[in-house]
C-alpha cells in the first residue's frame, strides 16, 4: 500500500514525514493533506455555489450541499436551542473537515491529517478558545468568567481542570479512533490481504463519520451551555423583574 | 513526541483560514439560497392561500348567484305559466264569446226570417179568408140588408147601458160635429132617425154629417176623433181578420226560441 511506502508501519504520526524544512518551519505531511482537504472543500464549495438557484431547479450539488449544511444547521438549533447562525461556521466547518479528512481515507495512500495528534490538539485547541470567545461574545466578560466560581468558588479549580481534560479528550479520541483505523487497515492488509480489509474499510468510513460528527456535537455542547447559562439567567432576571412589576 | 507544536499553529491557522473560506463560499450562500427559497415557497403558500380563499368566495358567489337564478328562473316560468293560462283563458273565453254572438246573431237573423216569413204567411192566409169573406158578404149585400143593418145599428144604439153608455155619451158629447159614414146610400128616413138616435143619446141635437163608404160592405159607422162607433161587415171582417192574425203568430211563436211580439199590429177597434 501506498500509505505504507509513505509512511512507516512503526510511525504514528504522520508529522514524521517531512517534506521539506527551513529552520523551525517544516512541510511534513499532516499540512500537506490539510491543504488538500482545504482544497477539495473550498473546490467544491465554490464550484457548487458559484451558480446557486433560488427557484425550483437545483443543481445536484447545490442540493447535496443544502442537505448537508441543513442538515447540520438543524442540529445545532436542536442542541443549542437558538438560532444557528453564528455557529454554523465554525461547528460546520469542524465537522466536514474532520468527515473529509476521515472519508478520504479510502483513497490507498492518502494520510488523514487527523491521523495525526497534532491537528486534533489544534482543533481541541481551537475549541478550548472558541467556547469562552462565544461565551463572551453573548454573555459579556465578567458573565463568562463567573462561570468558572459556579456554583461555589471553590469548584474553579474543577471547573478548569475539567475544561483542559475535556480539551485533551477531545484531541485523544479523534487522533487515537483514525490514527488506529489506518495503521489497522495496514496491519490487516497485511495479513489477510484480500477481503477482510475491505470490511474493516468500510467499518473505518463509519467510524470516520462518527468521530466527526462526535467531535462537532461535542464542540457544540460545550459552546452550548456557556450560552444557555447565560439564556437561563437572562430567564430568571426577566422573571424577577416581572415580579418586582406585580408588586 | 507525538505533538508537534509548530503543526499544531500551522493546523490552527490552516482551521481558521477554512473556517473563514467556507464560510464565504458554502455557508453565506448556501444559507441564503435557502432562505430564499423557503421565503419563496413560503410566498407561494401565502399567494397559494390567497388564491384558494378567492376562489372559494368565488365559489360560493357564483352558487349563491345560480341559486337566485334558478329561483329568478322559477319564478318567471311560473309567472309565464300563469300568464299563458291566462291568456290562454282569455282567448278562450273571447273565442266563445265571438262564437257565441255570431250563433246569437245567426239565430237571431234565422228567427227574424223565419217569423218574418210565418207573418208573411199569416197575413197572407188571413187576408185570404177575409178577402173571401167580403167577397161572398158583398155578393150576397142588397137593399134589404142595408136597411137591416141600419136597424140594427140603431138597435145596438139603444140597447146600450150603463158603463159604455157613459162613456159613449162622454165621448159624443164633446164632438161638435159627427160624421156618419154607411155602406150605402142612406134614405132621409133613416138619417133622421139615426139623429133622432143620437139626439136621445146626447139630450141634444147634433151636427151630422152623412157619407157613402162601399169598403163597409154593410152596415154604417159614426166616426170621432179618436174613436169610432161602428156597426158594419167591415168591421167583423176586420175583427175576424185581426183573431185570425193573432191565432196564427201565437201558434208561431209558441214554436218559437226567442220569442217575439207578432208582427202584424192588428188596428184597435172597439166593436159597438
Amino acid at each position: 500500500m501506498e500509505s505504507l511506502d509513505l509512511m512507516g508501519i512503526k510511525d504514528i504520526s504522520p508529522d514524521v514525514l517531512v517534506f521539506w524544512s527551513w529552520q523551525w518551519a517544516k512541510l511534513n505531511a499532516t499540512i500537506v493533506y490539510t491543504w488538500i482537504t482545504m482544497l477539495l472543500l473550498i473546490l467544491g464549495s465554490w464550484l457548487a455555489t458559484r451558480n446557486l438557484q433560488a427557484g425550483r431547479e437545483l443543481s445536484r450539488w447545490q442540493n447535496f450541499l443544502e442537505v448537508i449544511v441543513n442538515t447540520m444547521r438543524d442540529q445545532i438549533r436542536e442542541i443549542a436551542q437558538r438560532e444557528a447562525a453564528p455557529f454554523l461556521p465554525f461547528v460546520g466547518t469542524l465537522f466536514l473537515f474532520i468527515a473529509l479528512s476521515n472519508l478520504l481515507a479510502i483513497i490507498p495512500g492518502w494520510v488523514p491529517p487527523t491521523a495525526s495528534l497534532s491537528t486534533t490538539a489544534a482543533l481541541a485547541l481551537v475549541v478550548l478558545i472558541g467556547v469562552p470567545i462565544y461565551g463572551i461574545q453573548s454573555r459579556g466578560f465578567k458573565e463568562y468568567l463567573k462561570l468558572y466560581v459556579q456554583p461555589s468558588p471553590i469548584m474553579l479549580p474543577m471547573n478548569l481542570l475539567g475544561e483542559l481534560s475535556r480539551t485533551l479528550a477531545l484531541a485523544v479520541r479523534l487522533f487515537g479512533n483514525i490514527m488506529s483505523g489506518t495503521k489497522i487497515a495496514a496491519i490487516l492488509l497485511a495479513i489477510t490481504p484480500i477481503l477482510f480489509p475491505v470490511v474493516m474499510q468500510a467499518l473505518g468510513l463509519l467510524t470516520g463519520i462518527i468521530q466527526a460528527y462526535i467531535f462537532a456535537v461535542l464542540a457544540m455542547v460545550y459552546i452550548a451551555s456557556a450560552a444557555r447559562i447565560q439564556d437561563q439567567r437572562e430567564q430568571k432576571a426577566h422573571e424577577q423583574a416581572l415580579a418586582k412589576g406585580d408588586d | 513526541m507525538l505533538i508537534d507544536w509548530f503543526t499544531v499553529a500551522a493546523q490552527v491557522v490552516n482551521f481558521l483560514i477554512l473556517v473563514w473560506l467556507l464560510k464565504h463560499f458554502l455557508y453565506d450562500r448556501i444559507v441564503k439560497a435557502i432562505d430564499q427559497r423557503e421565503a419563496a415557497i413560503a410566498t407561494r403558500f401565502t399567494e397559494a392561500e390567497a388564491r384558494e380563499e378567492s376562489a372559494a368566495r368565488e365559489k360560493r358567489e357564483l352558487a349563491q348567484r345560480r341559486l337566485e337564478l334558478e329561483e329568478q328562473s322559477g319564478a318567471m316560468l311560473a309567472e309565464a305559466k300563469t300568464q299563458a293560462g291566462q291568456r290562454r283563458q282569455e282567448l278562450v273565453d273571447q273565442a266563445k264569446q265571438e262564437v257565441e254572438g255570431q250563433r246569437n246573431n245567426w239565430r237571431e237573423a234565422l228567427e227574424r226570417d223565419r217569423q218574418a216569413l210565418a207573418a208573411d204567411l199569416a197575413r197572407l192566409a188571413g187576408q185570404g179568408a177575409a178577402g173571401m169573406a167580403r167577397r161572398v158578404l158583398t155578393d150576397l149585400a142588397g137593399a134589404e140588408a142595408d136597411r137591416q143593418s141600419a136597424r140594427v145599428f140603431l138597435d145596438k144604439l139603444a140597447a146600450l147601458e150603463g158603463e159604455e153608455r157613459r162613456e159613449l155619451t162622454e165621448a159624443l158629447g164633446q164632438a161638435e160635429s159627427l160624421e156618419v159614414r154607411a155602406a150605402f146610400d142612406l134614405d132621409q128616413e133613416q138619417r133622421a132617425r139615426i139623429g133622432q138616435a143620437l139626439a136621445e143619446l146626447l139630450g141634444r141635437e147634433p151636427d151630422l154629417e152623412f157619407s157613402q163608404d162601399p169598403d163597409l160592405i154593410l152596415g154604417l159607422e159614426i166616426r170621432l176623433p179618436g174613436r169610432k162607433l161602428a156597426w158594419s161587415l167591415d168591421e167583423y171582417l176586420r175583427e175576424m181578420e185581426e183573431q185570425l192574425l193573432k191565432r196564427l203568430a201565437r201558434s208561431l211563436n209558441r214554436g218559437a226560441v226567442i220569442g217575439a211580439e207578432p208582427a202584424p199590429k192588428a188596428e184597435e177597434a172597439p166593436h159597438a
